[in-house]
Parts: structure tokens; sequence; C-alpha cells
């Protein structure tokens, strides 16, 4: 999906100290040689190429899609890409049976309000790309797509919620978030994790005991609770195995 | 030890919780499309029973609930086993 006209940036939060990149959320920092400082302090992908080929490198242009491509990856880089050329990266793609993954993009958040607010667009393209068929299956249906986009947002909030006085940002991996924080051990560690899915599944509880019609409805937002077990990233770092 | 614990309670929460909703929504849904009674278990372990009769509908969350929420509880622990083996 990177492109060499495509704008970069240091994520928000990310700073670069003497000669390394430091991450404040992860409490890490990667240490940088004089070339990949180029890269970095580059505003393009194609300027980091152009500093790339002045310093000597054979290929300019691909070891900086590489290394911007690499540190995306890590959530320490954000790259613009305008809507419009995303779309026709992807119809250019789908063409040749290709589906492009769109950059990690790294959000600030500084609260659960704000992780909510952050994950409830995603959350809504989710709803939205299940209504055509939901709609066929009736209004129980359209309420239980809403609610699979709302139980999304409830997920991160709990772990937003679990990691109170802990610094955390917000990664979105296409429509994937996750909360990124530095590394917890022992019962910290396995709050923070099960608070994700217990969230959304406990509220499914309470409203179906509440609201018995309801059930159907919240029954995506009790699927959730599934990634308390071993199967998911969330129940393997509640049970300390990650 | 501890592992194994969590990734228990874990997992018998998370089958638990999954099989509630998921037997309660059966059963809305049941009522709303006129199916008749019906009941999912094996032997004397229910899961849900539905039932329908000339004036009402009920539908009841059986001894299969805990039973299958323990059973997903060892499995997760089990896997949590493996996993911890294999990581070494």
């Amino acid at each position: 999906m990177i492109q060499a006209r495509d704008e970069i940036e240091l994520a928000p939060g990310v700073r670069l100290r003497g000669e390394s990149i430091v991450d404040p959320v992860r409490r890490s920092a990667v240490p940088l040689n004089a070339t990949a400082r180029l890269v970095v302090a580059a505003r393009t992908v194609e300027g980091a190429a152009a500093e790339l080929t002045a310093a000597g490198a054979s290929d300019g242009s691909r070891d900086a899609l590489a290394f911007c491509g690499e540190l995306n990856a890590r959530g320490l880089l954000n790259v613009r890409i305008p809507l419009v050329a995303r779309v026709l990266r992807r119809v250019a793609a789908i063409r040749y049976g290709l589906v492009l993954h769109a950059p990690v993009r790294r959000i600030d958040v500084s609260g659960p309000l704000t992780v909510a607010g952050a994950v409830a667009k995603p959350a809504a393209v989710l709803s939205l790309a299940l209504l055509p068929v939901a709609t066929f299956a009736g209004v129980a249906a359209v309420a239980a797509a809403v609610a699979t986009g709302a139980a999304v947002v409830l997920h991160e909030v709990g772990h937003a919620l679990a990691l109170r006085r802990l610094p955390y940002a917000l990664l979105l991996d296409g429509l994937r978030p996750e909360l990124i924080h530095p590394r917890l051990s022992g019962r910290r560690a396995a709050v923070v994790a099960a608070a994700g899915p217990l969230l959304p599944a406990l509220s499914a509880v309470a409203l179906t005991l509440a609201v018995r019609p309801l059930a159907p409805v919240v029954a995506p937002m009790a699927a959730h609770a599934l990634a308390l077990s071993v199967l998911a990233d969330d129940g393997r770092n509640a049970c300390g195995l990650s | 030890m501890r592992t194994l614990v969590i990734a228990f309670v874990l997992g018998a929460m998370a089958a638990g919780l999954a099989l509630v909703v998921a037997g309660l929504a059966l059963g809305v849904t049941a009522d709303a499309a006129g199916w008749d009674s019906f009941r999912i278990g094996a032997g004397a372990v229910v899961l849900v029973e539905f039932e329908r009769d000339t004036t009402s509908t009920g539908t009841t969350l059986g001894n299969g609930v805990p039973l299958a929420a323990l059973a997903c509880g060892f499995l997760n622990a089990a896997g949590a086993a493996v996993l911890r083996r294999r990581a070494g």
C-alpha cells in the first residue's frame, strides 16, 4: 500500500532522542544508525529514498519503502495516504487479485473516552459492512450489526479502563484496533487483558437479563467472551503466555 | 500452576457467558419464529430447553451450561499447558 509520494511522520508520542527512536508508551528505544536517521527525518518516502541514494544506497527507493514499512508495522511511524489514493490503490490491486493492507496508524489517546471516539470510526465501518446482509434478515439483524460495532468499542474501552494511570496508545491496523502499553506482568497483565473481552460480554449478559428480547441483538457482544480463551491474544496475555 | 488456574477460570467464564446469551437468544428467536418445543442436550445433560404450549413459551438453561463451562475451562487450561510447554 505504501508508495513513494506518501507523507511520513513519527507516530504521535514517539520522539527522536539522540540516536534512538524513543517510544514512551512501550518504554522502549530503537537505536538508529546515520542512514536510518536520514529516513526518519524525511517528510515523504521519496524524500527518504533521495537521501539514501545520496548517501550511496544502490536502490534508495526500495530501502526507504522497506524501512518505512518496518517502522510503520511497529507503530513508530505513521504514513499519510489520502482516502482517494487509498481507494484507487485498492481498486488497482484487486484487478490483480490482491487485497492491499492499509498501513498501521497510531493515534494518541488520553483516556477511555478518546479511545471510544477513535475506535468508533472503524467500528462504524464494520457495522456498515454487515448492514447489507443484515438488512435481508430483519430489524433484529440490523441491530445486531450495530451491536457488533459497539462491542468493538466496548472491548477497547475495557482495556483502557484497566490501564488507568499507565501510558497507552491506539494502533489501528485496518479495522482492527489494539491498545499498546508498557509490558505488564502478574495480576495487572491478567486484569488488563481480560477487561477488554469482559466488558462487552458482561454488558451483553446484563442487557439480556434486563430485557430478554434483546438477547439475539447483543449476542455478538457476548461472543467477545471467547477472546478470553488461549486461542486469542487477550486470553494468552491474561495467562502470561506471551 | 497460576497460568493453568487463570486459563481454567477464563475458559469457563468465556463459555459460560457465551452460552447463557446464546441460549436465551435461541429462545427469543424460537419464540418469534413460532418454532415448536425443542431440547438441546444429551441424555440427562440439557443445554437449553424451549417449550411452547397453547398460551405461553419458556426457555430454560439446563445443567449443561455449567458443565460445558467447566469442560471449556479444562480445555482452555490444557491449551495453556501445551502453549507453555512449547514456549519452553
